[in-house]
């Protein structure tokens, strides 16, 4: 059954509410089989909700989660040996040892015997934690055991694993080894990842799902939602001259490009100039073989800057707040649809 | 079930390395050790009705109401404020075997203890072979009592901490529902208006109830079968009200 069906995670329209406050509402996305997919959102968006839910550890008040094809609401024990599960901020029990913690965490998810040690042995050097296997994890340091409860998580070769900010709490070191071991499982699992790490969600993700305020507001790769709501990029340059035959200069080279910003540098003495263009033009050769040739302008230097995830998180996250205060300023009650990575609505039964 | 055994280790396991297990033991084993030498002082400064072994069990309710909330209110409690119960609700298991695992647990923990305090008649009659001081007939009675009513106890103590998310909470509430249960049903026969023809059922409901009359009818050696029913489905009902209160509460 399972190699007949497409999407390892399908959620369709999941709705839940504590008490009269609804924490997600009408939320629809799918993972492919083996992709790695980000799940973006600030604190209190609904990214923990949404997750507990696929792990059946939640009931949702309307809509359905399916885990490869099973749904997950009517058969919970039976999704929950399909998926690997690292929960929120990690626990652990500390007065444990990294091995037996993992053995018992093998039986409860019901390998066998023979094949457990094998599991257990190769998790631990995926994670880099084989001189640990003796230790007592309460003597462990927090990049340790983040990489024991994604260990944990993988052990049993699940087809889906849910992981709610596995790199919080780290230093750049410690998120980059865990950037590197989750960049291992691509292809391998599906592998859905909530965090506030942006840079590290770009990395290692083949695609983003945004969420704000329980409703999901942007979904696609890194790239279609860059167009979807940063299609401009920006350069910034160090020059002196004239600022008007900047202006001339720039406009003659594409309209669509135009002047953000200008200051000093208290420093340098050099004008410090920030233009805006369009995504999918490359204008920076262009800009410094035109302004090399004017008199009225000295270029020191140029710097293309493409907008990270983080602006485009920021964007879409602002675009949803202004969206849902103006439905609630007209008293309406309707969600903001999520767009989708062509800058399409996303449909009820739309993939993500 | 297939994974209660594992459970049940790792419950075992956690109770045996913990050093507020031994703790706990090292009081209780003292209390109960001063519980004994006070009978016994009792009994031979003035003529008591009772052997002192009955005196010894009847006053089962002093360990109980201390002993089961510092037992159990860890074990549901602690594991949900810490998070832990989230990532082993997350894999196979029910939360029937989780709750199962956890009552045994502390079920074995509570009879172990209590099997300990044989020692003090045991040692009491290798000095004085006397069945008047030690009458192994009455303490036979009186600890398949404690085995009996340990289910009920334990269960109210575990149902406890499943209502709680903390370990504090757990255990006052554990207190409060074991007081209630123990001295709060001697109050209500001690009621003159329960003893009125009208309230025929409900004196005999509340006699049904009776913890005092259970421990005095065992350690007299009256072995009747509605105690049994009595704590075998109140711990089953209080059981089945934590495994709803584990599934409702994550």
């Amino acid at each position: 059954m399972d190699s007949e069906v497409e999407y390892s995670i399908e959620v369709k329209h999941l709705t839940k509410y504590y008490g009269r406050k609804a924490a997600i509402q009408d939320v629809s996305f799918s993972l492919k089989k083996g992709e790695i997919v980000g799940f973006l959102g600030p604190n209190g968006s609904g990214k923990s909700t949404t997750m507990r839910i696929l792990t059946g550890l939640l009931t949702a008040n309307s809509g359905s989660a399916f885990i490869c094809g099973i749904p997950v609401s009517t058969h919970p024990e039976e999704i929950k040996r399909k998926i690997g599960y690292m929960p929120e901020n990690n626990p652990l029990p500390l007065d444990m040892r990294v091995g037996e913690y993992l053995r018992f965490r093998g039986k409860l998810k019901e390998i066998y015997r023979r094949k457990l040690r094998q599991r257990i042995d190769y998790v631990l050097e995926l994670c880099e934690l084989g001189r640990a296997r003796r230790r007592v994890i309460g003597t462990l340091s927090k990049g340790y055991r983040q990489r024991i409860g994604i260990a944990e998580a993988i052990l049993s070769d699940p087809e889906v694993a849910i992981m709610d900010e596995p790199t919080i709490g780290l230093d750049p070191h410690q998120i980059l080894k865990i950037r590197d071991l989750i960049g291992t499982l691509k292809g391998r699992m599906s592998v859905i990842i909530s965090s506030h790490i942006l840079p590290e969600i770009e990395l290692t993700c083949d695609r983003v799902i945004i969420i704000n305020q329980g409703f999901i507001v942007a979904k696609g790769t890194p790239r279609q939602l860059r167009d979807e709501f940063l299609p401009d990029s920006v350069y910034h340059l160090e020059m002196k001259g004239s600022i008007e035959a900047l202006r001339a200069q720039i406009k003659s080279i594409n309209p669509k490009l135009s002047l953000l910003t200008e200051g000093n540098c208290e420093f340098t003495g050099l004008r410090k100039i920030t233009l805006s263009g369009p995504w999918d033009g490359n204008f920076g050769e262009t800009l410094i073989a035109d302004l090399a040739g004017q008199p009225e302008i000295r270029l020191f230097s140029l710097v293309h800057q493409e907008p990270t995830l983080e602006d485009i998180f920021l964007a879409a996250t602002k675009r949803s707040w202004e969206v849902l205060s103006e439905f609630s300023d007209d008293g309406v009650q309707n969600p903001p649809s999520a767009k989708g990575g062509n800058g399409d609505e996303a449909s009820p039964g739309d993939r993500a | 079930m297939k994974h209660f055994l594992t459970l049940l280790k790792n419950e075992l396991r956690s109770l045996l390395l913990s050093p507020a297990t031994y703790l706990a033991s090292f009081f209780f084993l003292i209390v109960m050790g001063f519980l004994y030498q006070f009978v016994l002082e009792s009994y031979n400064r003035h003529p008591q009705e009772l052997l002192p072994s009955n005196i010894f069990l009847n006053a089962f309710f002093i360990p109980v109401f201390f002993l089961v909330p510092l037992l159990t209110m860890r074990s549901i409690a602690e594991e949900r404020r810490l998070g832990l119960m989230d990532s082993v609700l997350a894999t196979p298991i029910n939360s029937i075997e989780l709750v199962g695992s956890k009552f045994f647990a502390a079920y074995l923990f509570y009879i172990v203890l209590y099997l300990l305090t044989l020692a003090y008649p045991a040692i009491t009659y290798y000095y004085f072979p006397d069945q008047r001081i030690v009458d192994w007939a009455s303490l036979t009675g009186g600890y398949t009592f404690i085995c009996l009513s340990g289910w009920l106890f334990i269960s109210v103590g575990i149902f406890a901490s499943a209502m709680a998310r903390s370990q504090l909470v757990a255990g006052i509430f554990s207190f409060s529902l074991l007081f209630g249960l123990i001295a709060g049903g001697k109050y209500l026969n001690d009621l003159a208006i329960v003893h009125l023809d009208d309230f025929s059922t409900l004196r005999a409901l509340i006699q049904y109830v009776q913890i005092y009359h259970h421990v005095e009818d065992f350690t007299r050696g009256v072995l009747d079968t509605r105690p049994f029913f009595f704590y075998g489905s109140g711990s089953l009902l209080t059981l089945s009200l934590a495994v709803l209160a584990v599934d409702h509460k994550t």
